[in-house]
């Protein structure tokens, strides 16, 4: 197995990669400047070679707004399992990776289905033996991103170091002393994601990628992953402005992928999608009958009979 | 007087209950998932505290210009004083000194004031509900700690909590202020409920049956003043988006897909 291409942090092989000629990259360059040679391009239906089971796996987006459903469909279609799932703001992607099994420990700040409600999963396999899950805060979970963009072991968390359920979250904080001033203080534990996969608005002609009009944290998830992957919406690039930019090296794959969000929204191309949800709910304590129709279709079949019609 | 007790009614009333914790020049951050207080907050910038800065952290999923769950246009930052990235909140915005409120809505608050945001117990199991967010935190940080609870009900405040999330550290000096459907609440971890705002037409007899430990009328509690605040609110939020953190998941999917009628049937009207 080849090494890993990642830009943080290189250091887990665990990563496949294709042959050089397979996908060569498609970056234009300017006369007279070297070419790029990343992000490289992918198309959908390799989503899953870059995304391993037994990854450490977190999402952009947040809850039901910008989630690369695209790249989680097809980790459904080929029945990848064993994730750690880190849940900042989880929404439907961990939804339907939990309701297959796939997620063996699920790291939970938050997941729900936004104005639909709690995620049925979670309630449903809380008390099961398949998926472990501890319970962390959301800020625990960014001050651990945010030392693993930095290439730091932990860095300190503001707020109470006395919270009873740090003892069951000791993999990601622990009680320790501030070395200059002894004071008591939470250390937030270097929190690196193998996998971010984010969904884009578009790239420019060097790469970079437009984020959602919501950026939520996926500038840091990012920045924070071994290896990132980029799916995005339109196909002609763009002039990617200041406040959505996420840099091109900062993205390892990226994936053409239109409708890539659906049945969450990204707004404004499109809302999220009550009939989906509505359905999904309905058939959530019965047979899995949501993922036949994602795994009985590749993305292009799924799309035209159940999402969004271009 | 008789209350309303729609649900209409009671998300109302939280959300009236609440804005009244806003003050002149308080910073004020939106959550996920919170129309509610989102409502809450626009509502004090409209009647008693206009120079209220409100950051909307960029993951959150309500427009509030009118106030509306679908984000067809997201102009949230030209309504409040800006959009920042979610990171950027937890990062530098939920620092000690930044942030004066960011209202939480947890599961149950105890006779201790110990907050559960986490889980809750079914038979010998702890099931979890949505996970504790950044519920510690902003307690532990913000000037103001403030939360809540549309339903007020023994369930919601118990004797004692079924997991603790936030722990009732220095409530006697940083009170946990609570709004609900009967009114607004102080707790200093005395092992009751202070009442110091009730609706009127609550009874505090009422308000002790329904907690589950007891319940003190402030020496100087008032009474809350229904305008200018309902005209205000149902201004800001003229299709009920506060409904969804009231109604049950069946009414929650028919309100969505009234909503989403209603914004295509106005697309349709305006296109552009």
């Amino acid at each position: 197995m080849m090494q890993a291409q990642g830009h943080a942090d290189s250091g887990g092989p665990f990563i496949e990669q294709p042959p050089q000629d397979d996908h060569p990259p498609k970056i234009p360059s300017a006369q007279g400047v070297s070419t790029v040679s990343r992000p490289t391009t992918i198309q959908v239906e390799d989503l899953k070679r870059y995304i391993p089971s037994g990854s450490r796996l977190i999402f952009g987006g947040a809850v039901v707004n910008n989630r690369p459903m695209t790249a989680v469909r097809e980790l459904l279609r080929v029945g990848a399992h064993d994730f750690e799932v880190i849940a900042m703001a989880g929404g439907l992607e961990t939804e339907l990776l939990l309701r297959t099994g796939a997620i063996s420990h699920l790291v939970l700040s938050h997941l729900s289905l936004g104005p639909f409600g709690v995620a049925p999963s979670l309630r449903l396999y809380a008390a099961d033996d398949r998926t472990r899950i501890t319970e962390v805060s959301g800020h625990v979970l960014v001050t651990g991103l945010d030392a693993a963009a930095r290439g730091l072991p932990f860095l300190p968390v503001a707020g109470d170091p006395d919270l009873p359920w740090i003892g069951g979250a000791t993999d990601f904080c622990v009680r320790s002393q501030c070395p200059f001033t002894g004071a008591d203080y939470l250390a937030a534990r270097n929190l690196t994601p193998d996998v971010a996969v984010i969904h884009a608005e578009g790239l420019d002609d060097h790469g970079n990628a437009q984020l959602a009009t919501s950026v939520c944290a996926d500038l840091m998830l990012a920045a924070a992953a071994r290896s990132t992957i980029v799916t995005y919406e339109r196909t002609e690039p763009l002039r990617v402005d200041a406040n959505h930019l996420l840099p091109a090296v900062l993205i390892d794959y990226v994936c053409h992928a239109p409708f890539g969000a659906f049945p969450t929204a990204f707004a404004p191309r499109y809302d999220l999608d009550v009939d989906w949800f509505d359905l999904y709910l309905a058939e959530a304590a019965g047979p899995d009958r949501a993922l036949s129709r994602i795994r009985n279709t590749n993305e292009i079949e799924y799309l035209k009979v159940h999402g969004h019609s271009s | 007087m008789t209350i309303d007790t729609s649900d209409r009614g009671r998300a109302e009333r939280t959300a009236i209950a609440l804005s009244l914790v806003l003050a002149d020049g308080d910073t004020v951050m939106v959550g996920l998932n919170t129309p509610l207080a989102v409502a809450a907050y626009f509502l004090a910038k409209r009647t008693h505290a206009t120079a209220t800065w409100l950051y909307c952290g960029s993951a959150a999923d309500v427009q509030v210009h009118p106030l509306t769950y679908f984000n067809d246009e997201i102009d949230s930052a030209a309504a409040s004083s800006g959009q920042v990235s979610h990171d950027f909140v937890s990062s530098y915005l939920r620092s000690p000194g930044k942030l004066d409120i960011e209202a939480v809505r947890p599961l149950q608050v105890d006779a201790r004031g110990s907050v559960n945001a986490s889980s809750i117990k079914s038979g010998d199991s702890l099931i979890p509900i949505s996970g504790m967010a950044s519920v510690p935190e902003i307690l532990a940080l913000a000037e103001k700690r403030v939360c809540y609870l549309p339903e007020h009900s023994i369930r919601s405040f118990p004797e004692r909590v079924d997991f603790i999330t936030a722990p009732p550290t220095d409530l006697a000096s940083r009170p946990i202020l609570i709004a609900t459907e009967l009114g607004l609440f102080r707790h200093e971890g005395a092992g009751e409920l202070v009442a110091i705002m009730l609706w009127p037409g609550v009874d505090p007899k009422e308000v002790a049956e329904r907690t589950g430990y007891p319940v003190r009328l402030a020496s100087d509690a008032d009474v809350i003043a229904e305008q200018p605040y309902l005209a205000a609110l149902r201004d800001i939020d003229p299709e009920g988006t506060i409904l969804l953190e009231v109604l049950s998941r069946a009414e929650r999917l028919t309100f969505l897909r009234r909503l989403r009628a209603l914004k295509h049937s106005e697309r349709e009207r305006s296109p552009t």
